[in-house]
């Protein structure tokens, strides 16, 4: 495995972090940044001159990463040329939440089915709802093939989301990357460190991921009591206080899930949360401990390398949720340090604050889950 | 500038004008973090307050709820205090009318005893003495009249047992006993009427001598007598009835067994029941009491003994019970009574 990096900003333009040293032409791109920066086909048009060959996959973000810094309507360029893994690559375009599970069928229904060990998903982030679309790529997908991934984001705006495959990125659309064959180990980590506060409420009324009622009360109203003079700032103040979710798996047992809100509607008072919020599950706010948070990372980081083992990752792929980086503000960077500290330094780490992660619940599982409020890490090597 | 950074500033450089562009961002930044740190705090206290108001509201509803469960507690163990003086009530009268109940049983058995003892006397005088003048017809009545007779007896004496036993006053003379002795002489009284109906009837009696029991004898006679009528009334001719005594850890179990008919499986609950009859066995036999068991099964445990059976329906049955090792050791026995 071979990796470039490269970061553009408006002020300075195009500067190589770190240099690649390719054999052959690099077969993959991950283009992460700003909403505007990610649909710019100048920019596209400059990274595709660099890599005339390789496929490129692109999504807006709330905050890009390369290495430990963590910056804003920036473009983050991370060129990989893989030497003995063979990948394929679907898109799908999707219009109302009410079709995630279809359309997560249908990404992965085009995928080749032989020697496939992973897939990376690359969704839209607010006309989806994750829950479904996760059921719906699990349920086309042989039980041994592993799934991550994230939710495109919007800054703190949650106003459109872009994706995009060898194009400038587009909003409702999702990728699939498929990595074949037995040179490509891949390990996975997800963990928040956020902790529940107040009373537990009972959902009384939702309808897949939208939330109407918390104990017969509104919802929207409780929320901005609890935010005070921050709910002008709604639905990006929401997610300072997610919810958690004590759901049931489908082997029956608790699981304890976080859900971020994705937006509001003050005419329904209502909210939109990144997956479902079933009627009679109880729910709980949350709220960051800075220390736990930045813990959370570490652990996450830990568990990607179970796996792949220690100092040995090549290239980590971080989705981070928005919620942490509104949380941790000027700190933000200590989560990517404390990454890094566990990954090693021979990584090479790039990824973006997102609007929901996918990931399985533990390094040795293979059923992915959304997640939100959590650092969630792929980790690659090629032996 | 920030209140606190605003002082801070003032204490190290006093009244200090540093000109310098790096300065100045650096102090942008710790202003910006201080901001962020009344904002975090202000959200945090915020929210802090209106949940431990939820809080104390949810614990006043507790607080609420448990008074009503305490109230409704009160009130239920009125009602449960009330009921249980009912029925005690209830159940008080019920055994005063029990015990007039077997009273009046006791007083008409004994009773009906007298009259019925006259009219076996009069009537084995009259077969004895007049049946040589008496026609074949009047001879066949006399009998039939004398065996109702004697199952009339029969019957009033178990219920006699019945109200002795229901009112405690029951006696027991105890010695000690070999069970073997009392199973040899209760069968020697059964081995014509076994003959007769074409039965094979033994005792397996064990090579060494069971330990001693303390025991009623006539009593555990009765139960060894009820087992074995019970099972010649309920085994068909050419059928054989075996009786056991073995030794059972503390205990002597004696059982006796056939190939008779059995017991439905369903009408097994109730069999140690006053006026217990199974189905089948009425067909069989239409003049048992149904008291036999249960006047067995209160003599047996009175001798802290237990009492069971098993039994196939159309497979025979075998009706067993234990009995405790007499507490002293055979040899005092043997002493006491020579």
């Amino acid at each position: 495995m071979n990796i470039e990096q490269k970061k553009w900003v408006e002020s300075d333009g195009w500067k190589t972090m770190r240099e690649g040293n390719f054999s052959a032409p690099p077969q993959l791109v991950f283009l992460f940044g700003g909403n505007s920066a990610v649909q710019d086909q100048i920019l596209f048009d400059e990274v595709r001159s660099w890599y005339p060959g390789a496929h490129i996959v692109s999504a807006s973000t709330a905050g890009e990463i390369a290495q430990t810094e963590v910056s804003e309507d920036s473009l983050i360029s991370t060129a990989i040329y893989f030497e003995n893994t063979t990948l394929q690559f679907t898109r799908a375009h999707i219009s109302t939440a009410e079709q995630s599970e279809e359309v997560g069928k249908q990404l992965v229904r085009d995928l080749p089915k032989e020697g496939l060990v992973h897939v990376m998903i690359f969704s839209d982030g607010l006309f989806v709802n994750g829950t479904p679309l996760v059921k719906g790529l699990l349920s086309e997908l042989p039980k041994e093939v592993s799934v991550t991934g994230g939710l495109a984001g919007d800054g703190a705006r949650f106003q459109e989301t872009r994706v995009g495959l060898d194009a400038p990125a587009e909003t409702q659309n999702l990728v699939c990357v498929g990595f074949y064959g037995p040179h490509i180990k891949i390990g996975y980590g997800s963990l928040g460190g956020w902790d529940v506060f107040g009373v537990p409420r009972t959902i009384t009324k939702s309808n897949g991921n939208v939330l109407y009622e918390l104990d017969g009360k509104p919802a929207l109203a409780l929320y901005k009591e609890y935010l005070g003079d921050l709910a002008k700032d709604l639905p990006a103040s929401g997610l300072l206080f997610p919810l958690n979710l004590q759901i049931v798996s489908d082997a029956g047992v608790r699981v304890d899930v976080a859900r971020t809100i994705l937006s509001v509607d003050e005419e329904k008072q209502t909210m939109t949360f990144a997956g479902d919020m079933p009627e009679g599950v109880v729910a709980q706010f949350m709220k960051a401990n800075f220390d736990r948070v930045i813990d959370g990372a570490a652990g996450a980081a830990s568990m990607s390398t179970e796996i792949l083992g220690e100092n040995q990752v090549e290239l980590a792929l971080l989705v981070s949720c928005i919620g942490r980086k509104l949380v941790l503000k000027d700190r933000i960077e200590e989560e990517t340090e404390a990454v890094l500290e566990k990954l090693g330094a021979q990584v090479t780490m790039m990824g973006f604050y997102s609007y929901g992660e996918i990931c399985p619940t533990a390094p040795t599982e293979r059923q992915c889950q959304l997640h939100n409020q959590t650092m969630t890490i792929t980790t690659f090597r090629e032996v | 500038m920030h209140q606190l950074l605003e002082r801070q500033y003032k204490k190290c450089f006093k009244e200090q004008k540093i000109e310098s562009a790096e300065f100045d961002n650096f102090l942008r930044v710790i202003n910006t973090a201080y901001e962020n740190n009344d904002t975090d705090r202000a959200l945090l206290e915020h929210s802090f307050e209106i949940s431990s108001k939820e809080f104390l509201e949810l614990n006043s509803k507790i607080l609420q709820l448990l008074s009503e469960l305490e109230l409704e507690k009160l009130s239920v163990e009125q009602k449960v205090a009330d009921r249980t003086k009912e029925l005690k009530l209830a159940n008080d009268r019920l055994t005063e009318l029990d015990k007039v109940k077997t009273e009046f049983i006791s007083v008409a058995a004994h009773q009906l005893r007298t009259p019925l003892s006259a009219v076996k006397w009069t009537l084995s005088l009259l077969l004895e003495d007049g049946s040589a003048t008496m026609t074949a017809e009047q001879k066949s009545l006399l009998m039939k009249g004398a065996e109702s007779n004697e199952r009339m007896i029969r019957l009033i004496n178990s219920m006699l047992v019945v109200t002795r036993i229901e009112s405690g006053k029951m006696t027991y003379v105890s010695s000690f006993i070999h069970i073997e002795d009392l199973i040899e002489s209760c069968l020697s009284d059964f081995v014509g009427q076994a003959t007769e109906k074409g039965l094979n009837i033994r005792f397996d009696n064990p090579p060494e001598r069971l330990p001693y029991l303390y025991i009623d004898p006539d009593k555990i006679r009765a139960v060894i007598q009820n087992f074995i009528e019970n099972a010649l009334f309920y085994t068909r001719p050419g059928g054989s009835i075996i009786i056991s005594a073995v030794s059972d850890h503390e205990f002597v179990r004696v059982a006796v067994k056939d190939d008779g008919i059995g017991i439905p499986q369903k009408q097994q609950v109730g069999i140690f029941n006053k006026f217990f009859r199974a189905d089948n066995a009425l067909k069989e036999r239409t003049d048992g009491s149904g008291l036999g068991l249960f006047v067995a099964k209160s003599i047996i445990e009175k001798h802290l003994g237990t009492i069971g059976f098993e039994s196939i329906e159309g497979g025979g049955s075998t009706f067993y019970f234990t009995l405790p090792f007499a507490k002293t050791d055979a040899s005092e026995v043997r002493t006491a009574s020579s």
